[in-house]
């Protein structure tokens, strides 16, 4: 088959393609060294900036004094995302007087002011720059503008505003985020931890206060959120998370703040629950609170269908104070299924 | 009039089969671009400071080994100073014939442990369980030999946490990988797996079991990996990743919920690709059940592994990774384009088919249809050239924006001279490295096709600098 070159429009097709692709192969050799040149650029206004900024922040932390706009040079306008930035990083390492001293350095360069505009209208990075230094500087007049933040569809800005709102006033912004904590699952729920520690109280009031009506999945993430801060909540609000009809995974949330005595008849029924993550759950929360005459209970579990909660029973067991080697080994003998575990928790005893 | 039939059919399908490939790889390209440059100011919060709370899911670390007595020991060094609140390593030695074992019990102090076995996952049988003095969260399996699908398994049996990691035992792993993999976790309770970028770790300087300074390969081969690399993990990954479609978690690192894969039977012994085999598996099952549920790429380069220099080492990879290709799509045709199969099932599965599995026999088909062609005067040698010009020019386009996307996000390679031996090898990877490539694959799919048995990968390694 004879192709001519000029007159074969497939071939003549394929040909431009080529081209093209060599075209886009030199673009993309341009973009590459652009972009090296430029981040090589910002690098090293970056550090510029850092060794200037960085002694006269850390002179104004350690300071005895307040620091006012002398203590500064003028701020540049295209430097302000490299000041939220390193006075970010000092004000994270910080806490008490240095952090109140970092704080009157940024209101003396204005930061207040120019970090609520970037909030509102700067770039994806600006934004959460600016939501975490209001948030650490409690700029309270920026509070609008984080509440719209929190509204975000990006995760990491409105998680930041949410943040922001906490460190301002952690009763309010507790209970206008509340839904928001408890219902977007796109928000990290470590971060989301992490800030809610400043507003434990606030949280409390308002989860003990929400939960026996709130849908499965808000209870199970305040749930989730509340061990994570080592709350204890009321009575009147945990014991409705623990009935056998709520979904299993708000039982198993539940399960691990069961820290009274006076819980144990809303637990012996979950011992039986036909999911067995329940069953593992109840056992190792029994076992926080069982006395010597409703071992049974728990020694019943040993014999359990699943490993995790003969497992989770074994360990239980062992855990106890009254709980001697010697009785746990009569139960090993006697244990048809639970021998290999308890086995196991015997020698775990004995680790050092 | 049959012969030029033939050449018609060939040409049309040669050229519909580029313009489709290209294509697919250009929007994986764009998707993996918004992806980077959506994420890039995630990169701010990450440098400050941040505590760990509690609500971090614990994670047990699957280390398989087989014959690893030489490296064991600097990689657990390396894996137990991982910054991360609570995790376990589980070594599984998988009847290991050199002293991998004995290497373990002297370095770590490890004491046989009366350990009850959850039997969740069929294994060959465990021999014992040992525990560390010296290291408390870490144990080994010692096991008879059964492959690392089986050894993954008899690991997720004694994992005690809610997510593991199976990891290579040749793999060094960033200080805070943990911490990065496990984050599509915290913020969508609906993943199940996540998978982290491999870099090639040959050229860099390795102290302590840690990675101290990044640097490139002398090793031509390695180098051309290293381009490989970096396409494969940016665009390729990422880009299946932002539309739900990622069919692959590299087995050097991945993060999965252990309740999620011990329902979908775990992994499948006797598999090379167990890896691709079980995330496939997952999808399958996930979708015939109707779940909603999220297998998610984290594209920070969490994971460096040694690649092999040497052709024979390369070959016999490439070829066991093509084996694991192909049993891991035949095993799961009915995902394709069934009623719930969404982009796994619509895209991800048509395309690995199309380009990844039949690709090696479409583009050597190609080439040595052409040069028959042209040598026996049926094509001319304008068009010879055309296919030529066409075929190395798509393919440096792919692999220089792999390098635009690793300049844009992650500036591992900081020199100037790192990025001209890149650019150079991104153009010369394409005269003869990408065609033996492409050569391995095919030997690949035709000992799959012939079904010979599968065994550990064996590698030649000259390990990643002292411990």
């Amino acid at each position: 088959l004879d192709f001519s070159w000029l007159s074969d429009p497939y071939l003549v097709l394929a040909a431009w393609a080529g081209v093209l692709s060599v075209l886009l192969v030199v673009l993309l050799a341009v973009l590459i060294l652009s972009l090296r040149s430029a981040t090589r650029r910002a690098e090293t206004r970056w550090r510029a900036f850092v060794d200037q900024w960085r002694p006269l922040l850390l002179a104004a932390a350690t300071a005895d004094e307040t620091v006012g706009e002398s203590s500064f040079p003028p701020l540049r306008r295209r430097d302000r995302r490299h000041f939220l930035r390193l006075w970010l990083y000092l004000h994270e390492s910080l806490r008490g007087d240095a952090a109140q001293r970092l704080n009157e350095a940024a209101i003396a360069v204005q930061a207040p002011h120019w970090a609520t505009r970037l909030l509102e209208r700067g770039s994806d990075t600006d934004r959460v720059l600016a939501a975490l230094a209001l948030g650490r500087l409690q700029w309270l007049p920026a509070w609008p503008q984080l509440l719209q933040a929190t509204r975000s569809r990006d995760a990491l800005l409105s998680v930041n505003a949410a943040r922001a709102l906490v460190q301002l006033d952690p009763l309010e912004g507790a209970r206008q985020l509340l839904p928001l904590l408890l219902g977007r699952t796109d928000w990290d729920v470590s971060r989301v931890g992490d800030f809610l520690a400043g507003a434990r109280h606030a949280f409390w009031l308002l989860l003990a206060k929400i939960l026996p009506e709130a849908p499965p999945a808000h209870a199970a993430r305040g749930l989730q959120l509340a061990r994570a801060l080592r709350l204890e909540l009321p009575d009147s609000a945990l014991r409705p998370m623990l009935a056998p009809t709520q979904p299993a995974a708000v039982i198993c949330a539940a399960l691990p703040l069961v820290a009274r005595r006076d819980m144990a008849p809303a637990i012996t029924p979950l011992l039986e629950h036909r999911a067995w993550r329940v069953r593992e759950a109840a056992a190792a929360a029994m076992a926080r609170i069982v006395m010597a005459d409703e071992l049974p209970l728990l020694e019943r579990r040993l014999e359990d269908d699943r490993f995790e909660v003969r497992l989770a029973a074994a360990r239980g067991l062992a855990s106890l104070p009254f709980m001697d080697d010697a009785r746990l080994r009569a139960l090993q003998v006697s244990s048809s299924a639970g021998g290999p575990v308890l086995q196991q928790v015997i020698a775990e005893r004995a680790q050092p | 009039v049959t012969g030029r039939m033939v050449v018609d059919f060939a040409t049309w399908f040669v050229l519909v089969y580029f313009v489709l490939l290209n294509l697919g790889y250009l929007s994986l390209n764009l998707l993996a671009l918004g992806s980077l440059r959506r994420d890039i100011h995630r990169k701010i919060v990450d440098e400050l400071p941040q505590p760990f709370t509690g609500l971090e899911p614990a994670i047990s670390l699957l280390v398989p080994a087989y014959n690893e007595e030489a490296t064991i020991a600097a990689s657990l060094r390396s894996m137990l100073q991982l910054a991360y609140p609570e995790f376990e390593i589980v070594v599984i030695n998988d009847g290991s014939r050199d002293g991998t074992l004995k290497v373990l019990i002297e370095q770590f102090d490890l004491v046989l442990f009366p350990e009850a076995v959850n039997p969740r996952l069929p294994t060959q049988p465990v021999r014992g369980v040992w525990r560390s003095r010296s290291h408390p969260n870490l144990r080994v399996v010692d096991k008879e030999n059964g492959g690392k699908a089986d050894s993954l398994n008899a690991g997720i049996n004694v994992a005690r946490h809610p997510l593991f990691c199976g990891v290579d035992a040749d793999s060094l792993l960033a200080r805070d990988s943990l911490r990065r993999v496990v984050r599509p976790f915290l913020r969508d309770p609906r993943m199940v797996a996540s998978g982290g970028t491999v870099r090639v770790a040959n050229g860099c300087e390795v102290q302590a079991g840690l990675l101290t300074r990044v640097g490139l390969p002398r090793n031509p081969w390695a180098l051309f990996q290293v381009v490989e690399y970096l396409r494969a993990f940016l665009f390729g990954r990422l880009g299946w990743s932002e539309i739900g479609g990622m069919l692959i978690i590299s087995g050097a690192f991945g993060l999965f919920r252990t309740d999620v894969v011990v329902d979908a039977g775990g992994y499948r012994p006797k598999t090379i690709g167990e890896d691709m085999e079980l995330v496939v598996r997952l999808h399958r099952m996930l979708r015939e059940r109707g779940v909603d549920y999220r297998i998610e790429f984290v594209p920070d380069p969490v994971c460096w592994t040694e690649v092999p220099e040497d052709r024979r080492t390369l070959a016999n990879q490439r070829i066991r990774w093509q084996r694991g290709l192909s049993e891991s799509l035949a095993g799961h045709w009915r995902l394709m384009f069934s009623r719930n199969g969404g982009a796994p099932g619509w895209l991800a599965f048509p395309f690995m088919v199309l380009f990844e599995w039949l690709g090696p026999i479409v583009e050597l088909g190609g080439y040595i249809f052409m040069a028959v062609a042209f040598a026996s005067g049926l094509v001319s040698w304008q068009a010879f050239a055309v296919f030529l010009f066409l075929a190395i020019g798509l393919g440096i386009l792919l692999s220089a924006s792999g390098l635009l996307l690793e300049e844009i996000a992650f500036h591992v390679y900081p020199k100037r001279r790192h990025l001209l031996v890149l650019a150079v090898v991104v153009v010369l990877e394409n005269f003869g490295y990408r065609q033996l490539n492409s050569w391995w694959r095919l030997v690949g799919l035709y000992r799959w096709a012939a079904q010979t048995e599968s065994k550990w990968g064996a590698m030649k390694r000259r390990g990643l600098g002292g411990s």
